[in-house]
């Protein structure tokens, strides 16, 4: 059963293999459920699909490698600080090209910790964006009229639309 | 997932994904993405979202406070969890000679204007972060000279409402001559008993949490407590803490959801803080109410007056020695409760005071007469605007 193994194998939606130890699995739910439910032992051959690209697990991973030992046992206030430092290191990323990748993932996974730091990061990044940056990054279409537009305006003057 | 591609374009995330990043912006930058889409603009104005907002809003509250008392204006100032200090704007005091702050809820402000010296003219209800604001008459003509008001300003979420509650007292004989309660969904006031409040002199300002409001007076030359249930408006009586022998200084506070008191020595130093909190105990009808002494801080060789709890931490301010006479005499410090650490904080004033938590929200003051709010919206570049029609 799983308790006898420390780590599992599982494939990404790339089909690329990735070695996640049982400690750091639980910190999603999915993977939790799957941990009980599937022989996880060294002569089993079914290894699970995770329906996120290899580019992002990778990241996921390496997250929950770093939370792991402070999910599973609590920790001093120094280390929730050093964490803390490294949480802010590790969401140093682009938007498009992986934190978006990466809310996905976090939200797929059910992991609670990832998808709040994912969601602050790009609440954070957003401020400094103009309109139509933010129309780009979110697929969104402008969908006021010219009447709509001029009546924003009038309400709210300096509003921008671009 | 699936259909997501690497270094391409980002990946189209769900809608309930996008509003929880969005409830996580400041208001400033949410104001500014209204005009992304008509979905964003329509989603500010749920009660869902301005809640969740709300929500992410309180676990970064800023320290509102009041430096200049003898301002006619009331500057206000934010301090933000990087203890960066920031200005507020200036509130839209309509056409009044002075103002004083009465309290902070969920993001909005409650101030009370006057119009000519000594006439309290009207309640300001204003969300400093949306720039909306309404402007509510006073229930009565007082003049300040003969009545005394004690007032103040909370929510309920049983009843989803704020309220105003005003305890109008004659200076003569400090008896409490009416009690009138403002609704802000109801857009109206209502007079309410003054019942067993009648001999009650009132001392000390009100604060709110919970959805009641406290406030404190001398029953038959005794202090107490009283407490107001914004939903039920019925009064309660709590006892003070079983203090002290000495002259002690004491201010309302909230400490974790509770209401709270801040005690200081009057006299001497070393100044030492106690922080204690009332904890009902619902199950005996006597002695319900049990206060717990929380926190007491290290003696310090200096005066100093406790204001509030802000982020775990006791704000005092203290008398600088030796200052600059009159100005900038005060500075700003700060105890925290779990480390007993003091810091001094580079901020100083004059009578600094008004210290409150504030929260930026969408929280609108609005209801149900009030068709025309729209029209006392205060655009960002108004005052300007007018001063260059002149």
């Amino acid at each position: 059963m799983s308790s006898s193994v420390e780590a599992i194998t599982v494939l990404s939606s790339d089909g690329d293999e990735f070695k996640i130890t049982v400690s750091a699995a639980k910190l999603s739910k999915p993977l939790n459920w799957m941990l009980e439910d599937v022989c996880f032992s060294d002569d089993c051959d079914e290894v699970p699909t995770i329906e996120v690209n290899s580019k992002t697990l990778v990241k996921v991973i390496e997250y929950c490698e770093k939370h792991a030992p402070r999910a599973n046992s609590g920790a001093s206030d120094s280390d929730a600080e050093e964490l803390k430092k490294w949480d802010i290191e590790f969401m140093k990323m682009d938007v498009k090209d992986i934190l978006f990748h990466i809310l996905m993932a976090a939200n797929y996974l059910h992991m609670e910790g990832l998808y709040d730091l994912a969601c602050q990061t790009a609440a954070d990044l957003m401020k400094g964006m103009t309109v139509s940056q933010i129309r780009k990054i979110f697929h969104i279409k402008n969908d006021f009229s010219s009447e709509e537009q001029e009546q924003l305006r009038r309400q709210h003057p300096g509003c921008s639309f671009d | 997932m699936e259909e997501t591609k690497i270094n391409g374009a980002a990946p189209y995330l769900p809608e309930e994904v996008i509003t929880n990043i969005l409830m996580r912006l400041p208001v400033k930058p949410l104001m500014r993405f209204r005009c992304v889409c008509k979905n964003w603009e329509n989603l500010y104005k749920t009660p869902f979202f301005i809640a969740a907002h709300l929500r992410h809003s309180q676990q970064n509250p800023f320290l509102m406070f009041s430096h200049d008392y003898l301002c006619n204006d009331l500057p206000l100032r934010l301090l933000d969890c990087d203890m960066q200090l920031r200005d507020v704007q200036k509130a839209p005091l309509f056409h009044s000679l002075l103002s004083y702050f009465i309290g902070s809820c969920n993001g909005l402000l409650c101030f009370i204007t006057m119009r000519y010296c000594n006439f309290p003219s009207s309640f300001l209800l204003w969300n400093p972060a949306t720039r909306h604001s309404i402007e509510v008459p006073v229930s009565r003509t007082i003049n300040y000279h003969v009545h005394h008001m004690e007032i103040g300003f909370g929510f309920s979420t049983l009843v989803n409402d704020y309220k105003i509650l005003v305890i109008y007292a004659l200076y003569s004989d400090r008896m409490v001559c009416g009690v009138d309660v403002y609704s802000l969904n109801k857009g109206s006031w209502k007079e309410i008993a003054v019942g067993n409040l009648f001999d009650i002199s009132f001392v000390s300002p009100a604060v709110s949490c919970n959805g009641a409001i406290f406030t404190s007076g001398l029953k038959l030359g005794k202090k107490v407590i009283v407490s107001f249930d914004i939903a039920t408006e019925v009064f309660t009586f709590i006892p003070w803490p079983p203090l002290l022998d000495h002259p002690t200084f004491s201010k309302f506070t909230v400490y974790d959801g509770k209401f709270a008191l801040l005690t200081t020595n009057l006299i001497g130093t070393p100044s030492k803080v106690d922080l204690w909190v009332i904890e009902e105990d619902m199950s005996s009808s006597e002695d319900r109410w049990n206060w717990i002494k929380k926190f007491t801080s290290d003696p310090y060789p200096c005066e100093f007056i406790p204001w509030t709890i802000w982020r775990n931490k006791v704000v005092v301010s203290r008398t600088e020695i030796g200052g600059e006479i009159r100005k900038n005499k005060e500075c700003l410090c700060l105890f925290n409760i779990t480390t007993n650490e003091f810091k001094i904080l580079d901020i100083h004033g004059n009578s600094l005071q008004n210290f409150v938590n504030y929260t930026e929200s969408l929280v609108p003051v609005v209801n149900a007469t009030s068709n025309e709010f729209k029209s006392l919206i205060i655009p960002q570049h108004s005052i300007g605007d007018i001063a260059k029609a002149f």
